[in-house]
C-alpha cells in the first residue's frame, strides 16, 4: 500500500513541485512514471523534448522540428505539417491525447499540431514505423501530443504564470497565461495563448507578403479524484485563427476554429492485476475557411470552406507484469466526417460551386495488443498486433453527380488493415543496448486520396483527383538501433529500411484537363508498385563539463519510387548542434542548424533542388526564484548571419525569416 | 377545442355532401343525355393549354398543350382532338404544324416535327422549334392542319400564340458555311442541366428555299466541347452526338461543377464545315 501511495505521489506531486520551482521547465517528467526498462530509446527523446521545450518563445512546431526523425512541411509561417521519416499526412498518425482529429483543410493547412501550444503541451511521444500502431494503423508511425492536465498541487494556493514574448522579424507578440488550482479532490487548470504577427522579413529586411497571422488558444482541464487510484477528467480546448497567411499558397486561412472536448477516466494501480485503465470519450469539430480577399491579381474571388467532425472513444489497458509477460492493449473507435467545397464568384456571371472533397464519413474500429516478454535480465522481446476495420463512404448527392462524369465507382469501401511488429532488444555490457525491430504495416487511403475532386496542389501545379478504387499501402519495415548510455551521456543511432508496396502517389492523367487557372494538368492517385524509404537518425547528448552540455541530432532520409526516381518531399540530411552553458541563474546556448543540399528532387512533383544552408542561433536566459515567485527572462538571436535560406520541404521557394531577435519574459507564482 | 372544431367540420362536410348528392341525383332523373361523357384520356396535369380552335373541314376541335409557356427553342406540343359534334376523342389523325412569324410585310416559318398518325393516351405528340420570341410587330400564329382519320377529312385551324425568350438561348439561326443555306441549330437536351452526366440532344435543320420548308439534316458529324468561360477549363469524358433520326443528334455532356458552361459545337458534313463557331450556354 505504501508503494502505491509513493507512486501516486510521484505521479501527481513531483511534476508540480518541479513546475513551481522552475517555471522554465513546466513539464512533467513523465519519465518518473516509467518502470525501469532494459531498453528504451524514448527516454532520450523525452530528454530532448524537455531540453527544447525550455525555450519559452518556441512554438510546438519549433520543438517538433528538433526531434529525431521529425521534419516539417512549411507552407506558411504557421501551421506547418509534421513529417516523420518521409511519411506525412495519412501515412502517419497525429493524435492529441490519443484522440483522432481529422484536418478540415484539403490543402493540409491545419495539422493537429497547430492546436497545441507549449503552454498546454505536456509531452510528445514520437513512435516511428509500425511501433506507432498503438494509436491507429499507420506506416510512418505516430506522434501523440498530450495535453497538460490540471495538477494536484501540494499547497492550497493556486499556481499562476504569465509569459510574453516579442520577435523583431515579424513584430510578433505572444502572450500566454496559465492558472492551476486544486483542493484534495478537484484540480482545475486553464491556460490561454494569444499570438499576433505581421508579415515576416527574410534576409536583408525583405518582407514576405501574406505571412502574418493571428491566433488564440484556450484550454481547460478539470480533474476529479474519485479514489486514490482513479480520476475523472474533462478537457476542452478551443483554438481560433484569423488571417493566417500562407505565402506559398494561392489562398490564406481567413478563419479557423477548432473545438476539442473529451471526458476521461483513468485508473492506475500498480498492485492490481489490471494496473491501468484509461478511457476517453471525445468529440472534436474543425471549421476552416480559406480566403483570397487579401490577395492581389486574382482572376476571381473564391471561398473554400472545409469542415470536419470526429467522435470517438478509446480504452487503454495495462496488465500487471505476470511472470515474463507485460501485456497492454487498446481498443478504439471513431466516426469522422469531412467536407470541403468551393464557391467562385465570377464577374457578371452566375456563382460556380464545386465540392472539392464531397461529404464523406468513415467509421473505424481497431484493437491493439502488445506483449513485452522478458527472456532474461538482458533480453526482451516486444510483440504487437493491431487490427482495424474501416468503412469509408462518400455520402453526397453533389459528389456522386460530380463523380458520375468519370463513370461508376464504389462510393462505399471497407478496409481491413493489419499492423504487426516484433522487436528484440538486448543489453550489451553495462552501457550498450541494441534493438532489432521488424514489422508489417498497412494504412487506409485518406478521404482526399479516395474522393478528392480537382484538389489543387500548389507545389506541382496540378489538380488532383481521388481514386475510389485505390488500395491500402503496405510496408515491410526493418529498424536497428544502437544505444549507449553512461551517466549523463547518451548516444543513439538508428538505421531503418522500409519497403512500401502499393505506394500511393499522384500520377499524371493526360486525358484530362485541369480546372484551376494555369494548372499544368491533372493527376490522379494511384498505387505505384512499390517505394522504398531508407534512413538513419543519430542523437548525441554529451555533457562536456558539469556546466556545458552538447546535443546534436542528425536526420537522414532517402526515398525512391519503384522506377528509381526520388520520392517527392524527402528532406536532405539535416543537423542540429546545440551547446548549452549553465552558470548559476544564467543560461547561454549556441545552435548551428544546417542541411545538406537536396539534389534528389522529384521534378514531376515540381520540386526544385535546394541548396546547402547553415544558420546560427544564440540564446541566453536568466532565471530568478524568490520564495514562491519565479521570473525568467530570455533573449534569442536567430539566424545571426541574416542568411537567406530555405529548407527543402518549404513550399514554393519562399525564404525563411532573416535575423530575428526574440525577447521573452515569464513570471510564475503560487 | 381543436378536436371539437375538427369534428364539427367533418359533420358539416358530411351534411353538405348529402345535400349536394341529393340535388344532383334529382337532376339526373330529368336529363337522360350527358353532354360530357367521361373522357377516357384525361389531360395530364403537367400540361398547359396553349390554345384551342376548330379544324374546320375536319369536324375536329383542336386543343394544343405544352409542358411550359412557349419559348424560342424546341417545344414539345401535345394535341388533343375532339369530334366537334359528339366531343369524343379522336385517336387517329395527322396533325401538321404550320407556325408563321409575321413581321409586317415579311413572314417566315420554323422547323416542325408533325404528329400522328396515332395518339398516345389520346395525345398527338409533335414539336415546334420557334426560332425567335414574339415581340412588338412580330407575332407568331400556329396554323394547324388536321387530317382526321375518323372521317378522312382535312381541316385547318389557327391559334395565336406568344413565344418568350428562355433564360439561355436554345436555338440559333446561322448560315451554313458549306452551302450558304439558313441553318437552324437547336438544343433539345439538357433542358434542365445538372452537375454530372447530361444527355446532349440537338437538332440540325436547313431552310429549303424551293419548298420554303426546313429540312432535317442527317449526315453531319458533330463535336461538342464544354468550357467554363470564366475558368477556362473543360470537362472530361464527353460523348459527341451521333445521328438518331428526325434531325436529332444525341450524345453526352458532362458538367463537373455548377456555374456557367459554354458548349462549343463543330459541325461537319463530310469534309466540309457547316458551322465551327456556334456555342450554347448552360447553367447547371
Amino acid at each position: 500500500m505504501k508503494k502505491i501511495v509513493f507512486l501516486f505521489l510521484i505521479v501527481f506531486f513531483i511534476p508540480s513541485v518541479h513546475a513551481q520551482t522552475t517555471p522554465a521547465d513546466t513539464i512533467t517528467k513523465s519519465g518518473e512514471l516509467k518502470e525501469v526498462v532494459v531498453c528504451d530509446k524514448h527516454e532520450q527523446e523525452e530528454e530532448l523534448f524537455n531540453f527544447h521545450k525550455s525555450n519559452k518563445s518556441n512554438t510546438t512546431e519549433d520543438i517538433l522540428a528538433r526531434m529525431p526523425g521529425v521534419f516539417l512541411i512549411r507552407r506558411g509561417s504557421y501551421g506547418m505539417e509534421p513529417m516523420l521519416r518521409g511519411y506525412s499526412a495519412g501515412q502517419m498518425n497525429l493524435t492529441l491525447d490519443g484522440m483522432k482529429i481529422v484536418g478540415a483543410c484539403t490543402d493540409k493547412m491545419d495539422p493537429v499540431t497547430i492546436y497545441v501550444e507549449p503552454v498546454n503541451l505536456q509531452g510528445l511521444q514520437v513512435s516511428t514505423g509500425v511501433s506507432g500502431a498503438g494509436m491507429g494503423s499507420s506506416l510512418g508511425g505516430g506522434m501523440n501530443m498530450t495535453l497538460k492536465e490540471a495538477e494536484f498541487l501540494c499547497s492550497p494556493r493556486p499556481f499562476t504564470g504569465f509569459s510574453s514574448s516579442f520577435a523583431t522579424v515579424n513584430h510578433g507578440t505572444t502572450n500566454s497565461a496559465f492558472f492551476n488550482a486544486s483542493n484534495s479532490r478537484v484540480a482545475w487548470r486553464v491556460s490561454g495563448v494569444y499570438r499576433f504577427a505581421q508579415n515576416y522579413r527574410t534576409a536583408s529586411l525583405v518582407s514576405i507578403p501574406h505571412s502574418g497571422y493571428e491566433k488564440a488558444n484556450v484550454s481547460t482541464s478539470l480533474v476529479y479524484k474519485l479514489s486514490e487510484n482513479s480520476i475523472l477528467k474533462a478537457d476542452y480546448l478551443n483554438d481560433m485563427g484569423w488571417n493566417i497567411g500562407f505565402p506559398a499558397l494561392t489562398m490564406d486561412v481567413g478563419f479557423a476554429r477548432a473545438d476539442i472536448a473529451s471526458v476521461s477516466h483513468r485508473y492506475l494501480n500498480a498492485k492490481s492485476k489490471i494496473s491501468k485503465v484509461y478511457s476517453k470519450l471525445y468529440l472534436n469539430r474543425i471549421n476552416h475557411r480559406m480566403d483570397d480577399t487579401h490577395r492581389q491579381n486574382i482572376p476571381m474571388h473564391m471561398d473554400m470552406p472545409g469542415k470536419s467532425q470526429t467522435m470517438g472513444y478509446y480504452s487503454e489497458l495495462g496488465l500487471k507484469t505476470r511472470g515474463r509477460h507485460h501485456v497492454s492493449g487498446r481498443a478504439d473507435f471513431y466516426h469522422s466526417q469531412t467536407k470541403a467545397d468551393m464557391t467562385m464568384y465570377p464577374f457578371n456571371e452566375p456563382i460556380m460551386y464545386l465540392q472539392t472533397l464531397p461529404d464523406n464519413y468513415r467509421i473505424n474500429a481497431g484493437v491493439f495488443a502488445k506483449d513485452e516478454l522478458t527472456i532474461d535480465s538482458t533480453q526482451r522481446i516486444i510483440m504487437s498486433v493491431r487490427l482495424d476495420r474501416n468503412l469509408s463512404v462518400m455520402d453526397s448527392k453533389t459528389g456522386n453527380l460530380q463523380w458520375s462524369v468519370f463513370g461508376a465507382f464504389p462510393t462505399q469501401r471497407v478496409f481491413f488493415t493489419k499492423n504487426i511488429q516484433a522487436a528484440w532488444c538486448k543489453a550489451v555490457g553495462k552501457n550498450w543496448f541494441t534493438q532489432l525491430s521488424t514489422g508489417y504495416a498497412e494504412r487506409v487511403p485518406t478521404p482526399n486520396e479516395l474522393y478528392g475532386y480537382y484538389l489543387y496542389n500548389r507545389l506541382d501545379n496540378f489538380d488532383y483527383l481521388g481514386n475510389m478504387l485505390i488500395k491500402t499501402e503496405q510496408a515491410w519495415q526493418g529498424e536497428w538501433t544502437w544505444n549507449y548510455t553512461k551517466a549523463r551521456t547518451m548516444v543513439s543511432l538508428t538505421g531503418y529500411y522500409h519497403h512500401i508496396n502499393r505506394y500511393i502517389l499522384g500520377q499524371i492523367d493526360s486525358g484530362y484537363s485541369p480546372m484551376t487557372f494555369g494548372a499544368r494538368g491533372v493527376k490522379a492517385y494511384f498505387n505505384i508498385p512499390h517505394a522504398t524509404i531508407t534512413g538513419a537518425d543519430f542523437t548525441i547528448n554529451n555533457p562536456i563539463t558539469k556546466r556545458l552540455d552538447h546535443i546534436s541530432t542528425i536526420k537522414l532520409v532517402i526515398g525512391s519510387t519503384s522506377l528509381h526516381t526520388p520520392l517527392p518531399q524527402i528532406p536532405p540530411l539535416k543537423c542540429l548542434h546545440v551547446l548549452r552553458y549553465k552558470i548559476r541563474k544564467w543560461l547561454f546556448q549556441g545552435e548551428a542548424d544546417w542541411s545538406l543540399p537536396q539534389y534528389r528532387n522529384n521534378k514531376q512533383f515540381g520540386e526544385p533542388q535546394t541548396p546547402f544552408y547553415m544558420v546560427f542561433n544564440l540564446r541566453t536566459g536568466y532565471k530568478f526564484n524568490s520564495g514562491s515567485h519565479a521570473v525568467q527572462f530570455g533573449i534569442s538571436v536567430e539566424n545571426i548571419t541574416d542568411r537567406r535560406y530555405r529548407e527543402h520541404l518549404d513550399f514554393n521557394i519562399i525564404p525563411r525569416p532573416g535575423r530575428n531577435v526574440v525577447v521573452n519574459l515569464s513570471y510564475a507564482f503560487h | 377545442m381543436k378536436f371539437f372544431n375538427t369534428r364539427f367540420a367533418y359533420i358539416a362536410f358530411a351534411l353538405l355532401s348529402f345535400f349536394i348528392f341529393a340535388n344532383t341525383s334529382c337532376k339526373k332523373d330529368e336529363k337522360t343525355i350527358n353532354p360530357n361523357p367521361v373522357d377516357p384520356y384525361p389531360i395530364p396535369s403537367n400540361l398547359k393549354l396553349i390554345g384551342e380552335t376548330f379544324a374546320s373541314g375536319a369536324a375536329a376541335k383542336v386543343k394544343v398543350y405544352a409542358e411550359k409557356d412557349l419559348f424560342a427553342g424546341y417545344n414539345k406540343l401535345y394535341v388533343a382532338l375532339f369530334d366537334s359534334l359528339t366531343g369524343v376523342r379522336i385517336t387517329g389523325a395527322h396533325v401538321y404544324f404550320e407556325p408563321v412569324m409575321s413581321m409586317g410585310s415579311a413572314s417566315h416559318g420554323c422547323p416542325v416535327e408533325n404528329a400522328g398518325p396515332n395518339s398516345v393516351n389520346g395525345l398527338f405528340k409533335g414539336a415546334v422549334i420557334f426560332t425567335m420570341a414574339s415581340g412588338t410587330g412580330a407575332t407568331w400564329t400556329l396554323g394547324l392542319h388536321v387530317h382526321n382519320h375518323l372521317n378522312d377529312l382535312d381541316g385547318e385551324g389557327e391559334i395565336s400564340i406568344n413565344v418568350v425568350n428562355p433564360a439561355d438561348v436554345q436555338v440559333k439561326v446561322r448560315t451554313a458555311l458549306n452551302d450558304g443555306k439558313q441553318l437552324i441549330l437547336t438544343i433539345i437536351e439538357p433542358a434542365s442541366p445538372k452537375v454530372g452526366v447530361n444527355d446532349f440532344i440537338m437538332a440540325v435543320h436547313k431552310l429549303n428555299t424551293s419548298t420554303n420548308e426546313y429540312d432535317t439534316i442527317s449526315g453531319c458529324t458533330v463535336q461538342i466541347e464544354p468550357l467554363m468561360p470564366s475558368m477556362g477549363h473543360g470537362s472530361p469524358n464527353n460523348v459527341n452526338p451521333v445521328y438518331t433520326g428526325n434531325g436529332h443528334y444525341a450524345g453526352k455532356v458532362n458538367f463537373t461543377m455548377s456555374g456557367l458552361w459554354q458548349v462549343n459545337l463543330k459541325i461537319m458534313e463530310g469534309a466540309a464545315a457547316v458551322d465551327t463557331t456556334a456555342s450554347f450556354n448552360f447553367n447547371p
